[in-house]
């Protein structure tokens, strides 16, 4: 189970992301019962003048994940919650600069 | 949310340009759907071939509205682009609100958003209010 983290340069430093990919892991292994070390994290860092909000220069970060197929909206929700709580506690953002999608995994 | 994501050649842009998109694509999204613009995320990536968007929207929309805000937004490529809009493929995939999560709360259905944007217009971020009110900010 990989999640991808699409984000504008320079708004989430380098030496956060270990921490970051761990909560992730922690958090979905507690709600699903996953393996936290089967959990990824793949990091998409778009230069700058290539990721906007608002037409304007973004400073949002964008997760993406999966739940399995049949996850009731609560699971689902308490996931995507924790996730955006984990963001802004270590990178210091707020919830508006968080984008955090749970699609069902395909079978 | 929505996430445009446009693959366009490097080739075909610069700084001025990807911005003029990403200003066009929040506001045809914005207009038509009545989203509020600090919800409408545009990147850009590089891609071979021909120009590309593609859009994860909010499921529950009219079929004809996504037709329209299809060729709207090839159009409005296609004319910072410079090309034909029909060499510009927009696809818009549909995105159960119940999925995805922005400003802390879960994002509402389409039609169901008054409650939602009650809540968003008090709790959005200061700097988002203050773009909003001055002259030719925000949308």
């Amino acid at each position: 189970m990989r999640f991808r983290v699409i984000l504008p340069e320079g708004v989430v430093p380098a030496a956060l992301r270990p921490e970051l990919a761990a909560g992730i892991g922690r958090v979905y292994a507690r709600l699903f019962g996953a393996p936290a070390a089967e959990i990824g994290v793949d990091w998409s860092e778009l230069p700058r003048g290539r990721f906007f909000t608002a037409g304007r220069p973004s400073t949002s970060s964008i997760i993406a994940g999966t739940v399995p197929a049949g996850t009731s909206d609560e699971s689902r929700h308490r996931l995507l919650a924790e996730i955006t709580a984990l963001w802004c506690e270590t990178t210091g953002c707020t919830p508006h600069e968080v984008v955090v999608t749970a699609a069902d995994a395909r079978s | 949310m929505p996430v445009y994501h446009c693959s366009i050649p490097e080739q075909q842009l610069d700084d001025r340009k990807r911005e003029q998109i990403a200003g066009s694509v929040t506001r045809i999204h914005c207009e038509r759907t009545g989203a509020p613009p600090e919800f409408a995320h545009v990147l850009f990536l590089d891609a071979t071939g021909g120009a590309a968007v593609v859009g994860s929207i909010r499921a529950g929309r009219p079929a004809a509205l996504r037709a329209e805000m299809a060729a709207a937004l090839a159009e409005a490529v296609a004319k910072t682009l410079g090309v034909e809009p029909g060499l510009v493929r927009v696809t818009l995939l549909e995105v159960p609100a119940s999925w995805v999560m922005e400003g802390g709360a879960v994002m509402p259905e389409p039609g169901a958003e008054a409650e939602w944007l009650a809540r968003f217009a008090t709790g959005r971020p200061r700097r988002a209010r203050e773009r909003t009110r001055s002259p030719g900010g925000g949308d």
